[in-house]
C-alpha cells in the first residue's frame, strides 16, 4: 500500500521526461550542409507552388538552372503596378485573370516589362540568364482552378525573356479521358484524373516527377520502386527575419529528402530539386503525402538528387505582426505560396521576398554556400 | 518670482509641444490626403482601362471578321446561341473580376488612409501624455511636497 505513491511519482516522472524527450525529438534540428552541386538546382511545384517555383527561377535566373511548372502563370501575374518601393500586386487579379478569367490577362510585354523593371533596380537577376534555362510547363486540359491559359502565357513569357523554345517543354494533352483536373499528377496514386479537389495529386497514368526532372537534368535512370533514402525535418524558422516564420505564411517545419548516395561524406556532389506544394497541400494539412507520394523521390533515389520540400503555412490574421485595418487583406488561409503580396511583402516576386530569400537560403545552406 | 517665471517656461514649452503635435497631425493629414488622390487616380486609371478593354472584346467578339468567317448555315442558330451564351458568360465573369479589383484597390486605398490616420492619432495621444506628463510633476510636486512633508499640526 504504502508503494502506490512512489509508483505514482516515478510514473509521473517517467511520463514527464518522455515528454521532454519525445517533444525535443520532434522539434526540427537545423537544416544540414549535404554534398549538392551548386550549379544543379532546379525549381518545380504546382499550383501557388508553381507561381511560386517561377518567381523563384525569374528572381535566381543566374543560379536556378530550369523550373517545372505545373499549373502556374506568368511571372508578376497578380502585379498591378511597380512602385517605389517594390510592387502593388493585388488579391484579387490572383483570383481573377491568373486564375479564372483568363481573357482578362494582359498582353506578354506587360509582364516582361515587370522583369526588366525589377531587374533594372537589382531586385532579380538579369533575365538575360534565363536563356541556359530549361523550362517544364503542365496544363491539364480538366483544370477548373488555374485556366490552362494562364499556363500558356507563362510559356509565352518564357520564350520573350529568351528561353529558346528548343528548352521549353509543354504538355497539356496525351492524357486519358478528359485530361488530368488541377493536380500534380503521378502514375498511379491520388485522385481520378479529372478531378479537381483535394490532394489535388491525381492519378493519370502519366509519370509527370519523371517527366519534370528528365526535361530538366536530361536522361534520367529509371526510378527506384521503393525509395531508400531518408527525410530530413529541419526547422525552417531560422531562414525568416525575427524567425516570424507563421506571420510570412512560412511553417516552423521544412523537410528534405536525402538519398543514400547523397548523404555527407558522399564522393560525388549531386543535383538538388527544391519542389513546392500548392495551397491546401502543406505538411501541416496533408501530412507526408506530398513529399513522399508525388513520385519525385523515386526519381531522385536513382539519379543522385537530393529533394528540398519547403512548407508554406495558412496564416491567420492574428498571426500577422501587423495588426492593422489592412489586416484581413494580408491572411493566406489556404496556406498558399506567396504570389500575391500578402503579409504586407511588396517585394515578395524577388531576391528580397521574405519566401524566395527564405527558400533560396536554404537552398544554399545544402549546396554549402551559405551558412 | 522664480516659480512664475518657471510656470511661464514650463507653459511656453507645453504649448510649443502641443503646436508641434499639431504640425504632425498635420502632416499626417496631409500624407493621407496624398494617398487619397493617389488611390482615387489609380482607381479612375484602372476603371477607364477598363471599360476600353470592355469596349474592345466586344467588337472583337461581335465582329464576324474578328472570328474569321461567319457561320456557317449547317451550324446556323444553334452556333450562334452557344456562342451569344459563351460570350454573355465571358462577360459577366470578366465583369466580376473587373469589380473585384476595383474593391480591392478602394480598400487598400482607404485601409492605407485610414491606417495613417489611425497611427497618427495614437502617436498624437502619446505625445500629448507625454508633454502633460513633463509639465505636471514640475507644477504639482511642491505642492504635493508641501502636504506630506509639511508637519502636521500637534494640538
Amino acid at each position: 500500500m504504502n508503494d502506490l505513491p512512489r509508483w505514482r511519482v516515478a510514473g509521473a516522472l517517467l511520463l514527464a521526461v518522455t515528454a521532454w524527450f519525445g517533444g525535443a525529438a520532434s522539434a526540427a534540428d537545423p537544416l544540414g550542409r549535404f554534398p549538392a552541386d551548386p550549379q544543379q538546382v532546379s525549381v518545380a511545384g504546382i499550383s501557388s507552388g508553381a507561381f511560386m517555383a517561377n518567381q523563384l527561377h525569374v528572381a535566381h535566373s543566374s543560379g536556378i538552372m530550369g523550373a517545372g511548372i505545373v499549373a502556374g502563370g506568368p511571372f508578376g501575374c497578380a502585379v498591378d503596378r511597380v512602385t517605389g518601393e517594390g510592387v502593388a500586386a493585388l488579391a484579387s487579379l490572383a483570383v481573377g485573370p491568373c486564375m479564372s478569367v483568363p481573357s482578362l490577362l494582359k498582353p506578354v510585354a506587360f509582364y516582361a516589362q515587370i522583369a526588366t523593371d525589377l531587374a533594372a533596380k537589382g531586385w532579380i537577376d538579369p533575365p538575360g540568364n534565363l536563356a541556359r534555362s530549361r523550362v517544364y510547363l503542365f496544363a491539364g486540359k480538366a483544370d477548373k482552378v488555374v485556366n490552362p491559359k494562364a499556363v500558356e502565357l507563362g510559356a509565352s513569357l518564357y520564350r520573350t525573356l529568351g528561353v529558346p523554345t528548343s528548352q521549353i517543354t509543354f504538355r497539356d494533352q496525351d492524357l486519358p479521358g478528359a485530361g488530368a483536373g488541377h493536380s500534380w499528377v503521378t502514375k498511379n496514386f491520388g485522385n481520378a484524373c479529372d478531378a479537381n479537389a483535394s490532394p489535388f495529386i491525381n492519378d493519370c497514368d502519366y509519370d509527370q516527377a519523371g517527366d519534370v526532372l528528365q526535361s530538366l537534368y536530361g536522361r534520367l535512370e529509371p526510378p527506384a520502386v521503393r525509395p531508400e533514402g531518408r527525410i530530413v525535418a529541419f526547422d525552417q524558422a531560422e531562414f525568416v527575419p525575427r524567425a516570424a516564420a507563421a506571420a510570412n505564411g512560412l511553417s516552423a517545419t521544412g523537410y528534405l529528402y536525402v538519398p543514400k548516395a547523397c548523404e555527407a561524406g558522399a564522393t560525388q556532389p549531386c543535383r538538388m530539386a527544391v519542389v513546392l506544394h500548392g495551397c491546401l497541400q502543406s505538411a501541416e494539412i496533408l501530412g507526408p503525402e506530398f513529399y513522399t507520394r508525388i513520385g519525385v523521390n523515386e526519381w531522385a533515389d536513382t539519379n543522385r538528387i537530393t529533394v528540398l520540400y519547403p512548407q508554406a503555412h495558412a496564416t491567420t490574421v492574428a498571426e500577422l505582426s501587423a495588426q492593422n485595418v489592412l489586416a484581413p487583406l494580408n491572411t493566406n488561409p489556404n496556406g498558399c505560396w506567396n504570389w500575391w503580396g500578402y503579409g504586407s511583402d511588396n517585394l515578395y516576386l524577388t531576391k528580397r521576398g521574405v519566401q524566395i530569400d527564405a527558400i533560396w537560403s536554404m537552398v544554399r545552406r545544402v549546396t554549402g554556400q551559405g551558412n | 518670482m522664480e516659480s512664475t517665471s518657471q510656470l511661464f517656461a514650463n507653459g511656453l514649452k507645453y504649448f510649443s509641444e502641443l503646436v508641434a503635435i499639431e504640425l504632425r497631425n498635420m502632416e499626417a493629414i496631409g500624407l493621407a490626403q496624398q494617398k487619397m488622390l493617389e488611390g482615387m487616380g489609380v482607381l479612375a486609371q484602372r476603371q477607364a482601362e477598363m471599360a476600353e478593354g470592355t469596349l474592345r472584346r466586344s467588337f472583337g467578339a461581335h465582329s464576324p471578321r474578328a472570328e474569321g468567317s461567319l457561320p456557317s448555315p449547317a451550324s446556323g442558330v444553334q452556333a450562334m446561341v452557344i456562342g451569344q451564351i459563351t460570350s454573355l458568360k465571358t462577360t459577366m465573369l470578366e465583369s466580376q473580376a473587373n469589380s473585384n479589383v476595383l474593391s480591392e484597390l478602394a480598400a487598400r486605398s482607404g485601409g492605407e488612409v485610414a491606417d495613417i490616420l489611425q497611427s497618427r492619432m495614437i502617436a498624437a495621444l502619446d505625445e500629448f501624455k507625454a508633454a502633460l506628463e513633463q509639465v505636471i510633476p514640475q507644477t504639482s510636486a511642491p505642492a504635493s511636497a508641501s502636504l506630506t512633508v509639511q508637519p502636521a499640526p500637534q494640538a
